[in-house]
C-alpha cells in the first residue's frame, strides 16, 4: 500500500463518512478539552474563578458532544422516512440507498416501481443523502442556538453547586486534619509494645 | 406539504451549504454567538452585572472563533490541502481531476453546477432562468446565480473537457476525491482553529475588550 492509496482513503473517509453531527461533536470534544486548560493556565483570574470557568466549559461542551451526535441519528431516520416513495419497502430502500453502484431495476418487476430507470435510484440516492446532510446540519444549528444552551442552563447549576459542595468539605476535612490533634506518642517502655513483645524476652523454640 | 418539504431540504442553497464544512461551521459558531450570551441573559439566578459580564465574554469569544475561523480554514487550510494535494501527494494520479483545476474554489464552484440536474444545467448553458419562477425577488436571485454560473463557465474554457462534461453529460465526473480533500483540510483545520488556536488569541484579546467597555470593572465591583 503506497502513499497516494493511504492519503485517498484517509480523504474518502472524511469527505464522505463524517456528518456535520460528527464534525461539530468532535470539535465539541476537542474544545472541551483545550479550552479549561487555556482558562486553567490564565494567570489574571484568581485560582477559583479559573477552575470555576474551566468546568462550566468543559460541562458545555461535554453536554455539546452527546447532543450533536443525537441530532445526527435523528436527521438520518427523518431523512429515511422522507426519502423513501410511498409503497417501497424499508429493505429494498435500505439496498438501493447504500449501495455503491446504481441498483438494479429489474429487481423492482412486478413492484409499483416496475418502470423506474436507473437514473432514478441515482436520484433517489442522491435525494438520501442530500436530506441527510440538510437535516444534519439544521439539527446542528438548533443544537447551537436553542438545545445546548439551555441544557447547560438547567443542569450546569446542580452540578457546579456539588463540585462546589464537594471541594469546601474536602477544605474543611483538611483544615480538620491540620488542627486535630496529634496523636499521643507513645513514651513508655517500648518493650512493653507489641512488635517488642515478639522481638524481646523469653522465645520459645530458640528461634 | 411533503414535497414542499423535500425540496426544501433537497435545495442547492442548504444542500451546498451541508456539504461546505467551512461555511457550516461559521454559521454555527454565529448561532452560538447569539444563542449562549441569550440564554445566559434568561437566567434569573444570576444578578444583572453577572449576567452583563458573562453574556458579553461568551458573545466576544464566539465572535472572536468565527473571526479567527473565517481568517484561518479557507485561506491557510483549504488553499494549503488543495496545493498539497495537486503539487505533491496525487501529482502523478492522472484520473483524479488535481491536473484540470486551478484551485479548490475553482474546482468547488465546477462542483456547484456538476451537482444540478441536467435542465437546470441546459438552463445556464440556454443562458436562461427557470420560468416557473414568478416572484421578482427569487427571479433575481436565479439571475445573479446564473450569472455566477456563466462565470465559472467562462473560467473552465468553451474547449475544455470540463465545459463539456457539463454541457452533455446526464451524471458529470464529480472527482470526489479533490472534495474529500477539501474536506479533511476543512475538518482538520476546524479542530485546530477553534479548540487550540481561538482560545489561544481570545485570551489575549479579551480582557483589553472587557475593559474598553467597562465590563470587567463592573466584575471588580
Amino acid at each position: 500500500m503506497n502513499i497516494v492509496s493511504v492519503t485517498e482513503k484517509i480523504f474518502t473517509w472524511f469527505g464522505e463518512k463524517i456528518t456535520p453531527a460528527f464534525v461539530s461533536a468532535s470539535i465539541a470534544g476537542a474544545k472541551g478539552i483545550f479550552r479549561p486548560i487555556f482558562t486553567l493556565s490564565d494567570k489574571k483570574q484568581d485560582k477559583d474563578s479559573r477552575s470555576y470557568a474551566a468546568l462550566r466549559e468543559g460541562l458545555t461542551e461535554g453536554i455539546a458532544i452527546p447532543v450533536y451526535l443525537m441530532s445526527g441519528q435523528i436527521a438520518t431516520a427523518i431523512a429515511k422516512k422522507k426519502a423513501k416513495p410511498d409503497g417501497m419497502s424499508d429493505e429494498q430502500f435500505k439496498k438501493i440507498i447504500f449501495k455503491k453502484e446504481p441498483y438494479d431495476v429489474k429487481k423492482l418487476a412486478g413492484t409499483k416501481f416496475e418502470h423506474a430507470t436507473t437514473q432514478d435510484m441515482i436520484n433517489l440516492r442522491n435525494n438520501f443523502f442530500k436530506m441527510k446532510g440538510t437535516l444534519s446540519m439544521l439539527g446542528v444549528f438548533a443544537s447551537a442556538l436553542v438545545i445546548i444552551p439551555a441544557l447547560c442552563s438547567l443542569t450546569i447549576k446542580p452540578i457546579m453547586r456539588l463540585a462546589k459542595n464537594a471541594s469546601q468539605t474536602s477544605k474543611k476535612e483538611n483544615q480538620v486534619a491540620t488542627v486535630a490533634p496529634k496523636k499521643q506518642i507513645f513514651k513508655g517502655n517500648p518493650l512493653n509494645n507489641v512488635y517488642s513483645s515478639y522481638s524481646y524476652g523469653m522465645k520459645v523454640g530458640g528461634v | 406539504m411533503i414535497p414542499a418539504i423535500n425540496n426544501f431540504l433537497t435545495s442547492p442553497l442548504l444542500v451546498n451549504l451541508s456539504q461546505n464544512t467551512a461555511a457550516r461551521v461559521s454559521c454555527e459558531t454565529g448561532m452560538k454567538a447569539v444563542g449562549r450570551p441569550a440564554f445566559v441573559l434568561m437566567d434569573k439566578d444570576l444578578d444583572s452585572s453577572t449576567k452583563k459580564y458573562s453574556s458579553a465574554k461568551e458573545l466576544l469569544y464566539q465572535l472572536i472563533c468565527l473571526g479567527v475561523y473565517l481568517a484561518v480554514i479557507p485561506t491557510v487550510f483549504k488553499r494549503g490541502t488543495f496545493a498539497l494535494a495537486k503539487n505533491g501527494i496525487l501529482k502523478n494520479t492522472p484520473g483524479k481531476g488535481v491536473e484540470l483545476f486551478k484551485n479548490g474554489k475553482q474546482y468547488l464552484q465546477y462542483r456547484e453546477i456538476a451537482n444540478l440536474d441536467k435542465a437546470a444545467r441546459t438552463r445556464i448553458f440556454e443562458n436562461k432562468i427557470d420560468v416557473t419562477i414568478t416572484d421578482a425577488k427569487k427571479k433575481k436571485q436565479a439571475q445573479n446565480l446564473l450569472e455566477k454560473h456563466r462565470k465559472t463557465l467562462e473560467n473552465l474554457g468553451k474547449d475544455s473537457k470540463l465545459y463539456n462534461a457539463l454541457k452533455n453529460e446526464e451524471n458529470p465526473e464529480k472527482y470526489n476525491l479533490l472534495y474529500n480533500a477539501l474536506e479533511t483540510g476543512s475538518y482538520f483545520g476546524s479542530l485546530i482553529g477553534l479548540a487550540i488556536l481561538a482560545p489561544e488569541i481570545s485570551h489575549h484579546l479579551i480582557h483589553p475588550i472587557m475593559k474598553a467597555f467597562g465590563l470587567e470593572k463592573d466584575q471588580n465591583k
